[in-house]
């Protein structure tokens, strides 16, 4: 038996940059996003990936990565080539830019149809720039098959997939058949390139799919609609102790506190 | 006009009690139907419900519509999620609010995906205006770095609150409204997800999410060996210990102590936060404590923004200064 797992992954802007290069531009209402801060690869869907490339070393599995956009980038989405996927499919077009949860999952939905034959969808449990976690629910819903979100471990038998779901207080453990589609969380780095790989699938051109390939229509897609956006402000004044040791400093912070009512 | 009216709240119950996020939904839903001039539903699920109903009234509910049924004692997906769409249409509400939970959080896209309508997830407000006769939800994006208010949304709308973003009101026993028993009939056909077992893992002690006090500590902390200098200061304050993402994906403090966008919400009255940067998905989850007390060596560091005291400097020299100091006081 040969599995095929699809792994959806979004672009964005890298998180992991600096918190202050975000704005709002006040004449045209826009986000101002940092400069010189490329993108990548949404860190909750290279867990995913990894998820993936995990089953991969088990079984016999090929890996697709999925994405849609606008403008998607081989050498952003390529890591993931570099890392031991198989094949790279870009749901690229126009029509594509900046789509709701609802018509983002349509059009994946209608990539991996295009795909055919599948065992697991693996996505991650959110993207890192809109924070919303719901496409992958939309994916399972257009395709119709079980979902199960906060995974951070799989275990996969000849016909079944058992699973743990992450939960505040523990976590449970549910079985779901194949198709199924599983959102994850944790389930360890993505892993490092793999040199044979560089060499060989790392170099693949990505498979692009246009909205036209697809025939999708761009009247049925939505875009996000934002009506304002804005920096929260929750910046307070600090109140700085200082003293001339650290451990002087520590118990005038304590002493201060006590004064203040607060501990 | 539309023909949906009210707001919906939906949540589950264990033993018979009302859950502060229960709660906290209803102080949602009444604000928003009180913007509209129209009902608040509440729908629960559990098994042997009984005066969970009334508290639901007494919080703000005009309606309470009870699924009592072994078959919702435990989160099942499939089970839950059918039954809420066929209430949720009985009922046709302009808004269902559920909490931003690991329940909520997965049953609100399988609703609205069912219902076709828009979703809004992970809500710190949600305002009614008046003039578009709409509701408007915000919702952090970025992280949390930037806050989007939505445009208005289709005629119905399920949305998810995070937790302890609302003040719950005060509980009025006088307050009227009626109980409807509702009915649980699935087709064994349509449950294709099977959950197996629950496994607890919470940690000994006061609870995160309650604890008046608590203690967490971040990559500056560095190993799981230092942070028994964390859960000391804990056990003198009668507080928990929580983590950053690096505390917790290092196994410094187990999983269930993460604090942030992706963990646990806690607003306690102190937030003591130790070698923590502050990056935004950190502070998702400790922004609502009344007072953070910061200790890092970055005087840069942005948890200090949000700060209303910090010591910049050594924790490892800090934290024992601090520590037997509120010793020394606490016994006088």
């Amino acid at each position: 038996m040969s599995l095929h797992i699809i792994v959806c992954a979004k672009q964005i802007i890298d998180p992991e940059g600096p918190a202050s290069g975000y704005g709002v531009n006040s004449d045209t209402g826009q986000i101002i996003l940092p400069k010189g801060v490329p993108p990548a690869i949404n860190p909750y869907d290279e867990n995913a990936l990894e998820t993936a490339l995990k089953i991969k070393d088990a079984w016999q599995a090929r890996i697709t990565v999925i994405s849609v956009g606008k403008n998607l980038s081989k050498a952003v989405m390529g890591k993931a080539l570099k890392a031991g996927a198989d094949n790279l499919v870009f749901l690229q077009d126009k029509s594509f830019e900046n789509l709701d949860s609802r018509s983002t999952a349509y059009v994946i939905s209608e990539g991996i149809k295009k795909l055919g034959d599948y065992d697991l969808v693996l996505a991650g449990r959110q993207a890192g720039d809109t924070d919303s976690a719901v496409v992958p629910h939309y994916i399972a819903g257009f395709l119709d098959i079980p979902c199960i979100n906060l995974i951070k471990k799989v275990e996969l038998f000849e016909k079944s997939i058992r699973v743990e779901r992450s939960l505040p207080d523990g976590y449970e453990v549910l079985e779901v058949g194949m198709p199924s589609l599983l959102s994850i969380t944790g389930g360890g780095d993505l892993r490092k390139a793999d040199l044979q790989q560089t060499g060989g699938a790392g170099n693949k051109p990505a498979v692009i799919w246009t909205a036209k390939d697809l025939e999708i229509e761009s009247s049925v897609l939505k875009k996000i609609s934002w009506e304002k956006i804005f920096v929260p402000d929750y910046e307070v004044e600090c109140n700085y102790i200082k003293a001339d040791s650290y451990k002087e400093a520590g118990a005038k912070l304590a002493v201060k506190l006590r004064e203040d009512q607060i501990l | 006009m539309t023909a949906f009216s009210g707001i919906t709240v939906f949540d589950s119950v264990s033993e018979d009690k009302l859950m502060s996020g229960t709660i906290e939904l209803l102080a949602c839903a009444r604000k928003l139907a009180d913007g509209f001039n129209e009902k608040v539903n509440c729908i629960l699920f559990g098994e042997g419900l009984n005066k969970t109903l009334k508290e639901a009234v007494a919080f703000g509910a005009d309606n309470v519509f009870v699924a009592d049924d072994p078959l919702l004692k435990k989160y099942n997906p499939d089970v839950y999620s059918i039954t809420l769409d066929r209430i949720v249409r009985q009922t046709a509400p302009r808004c269902i609010i559920l909490g931003q939970t690991s329940t909520g959080a997965d049953i609100a896209p399988r609703l609205a995906f069912k219902l076709g309508c828009d979703l809004v997830t992970d809500c710190v407000e949600i305002n009614v205006n008046k003039e578009t006769d709409s509701i408007i939800p915000i919702h952090p994006i970025y992280g949390g770095k930037i806050h989007a208010a939505f445009s208005p949304l289709g005629s119905q709308l399920v949305l998810t609150l995070r937790q302890k973003s609302i003040e719950p009101l005060e509980r009025d026993d006088s307050r009227k409204g009626e109980i409807i028993p509702v009915k649980v009939n699935i087709d064994p056909a349509l449950i294709r997800i099977k959950v197996v077992k629950k496994i607890k893992e919470e940690t000994e002690g006061i609870r995160l999410e309650n604890a008046p006090v608590v203690v967490s500590g971040g990559r500056g902390i560095g190993s799981k060996e230092n942070f028994k200098h964390l859960k000391e200061l804990a056990g003198i304050l009668n507080g928990a210990v929580g983590g950053s993402r690096p505390a917790t994906d290092n196994g410094w403090v187990p999983a269930t102590s993460k604090v942030g966008l992706t963990g646990k919400i806690v607003a306690p009255n102190v937030y003591i936060a130790i070698g923590i940067s502050g990056s935004s998905q950190h502070l998702a989850g400790c922004i609502g404590s009344k007072n953070i007390v910061a200790i890092n060596n970055d005087p840069a560091a942005n948890i200090f923004r949000v700060s209303r005291y910090g010591v910049v400097g050594d924790w490892e020299e800090i934290l024992p200064g601090f520590t037997e100091k509120l010793r020394e006081l606490n016994a006088l």
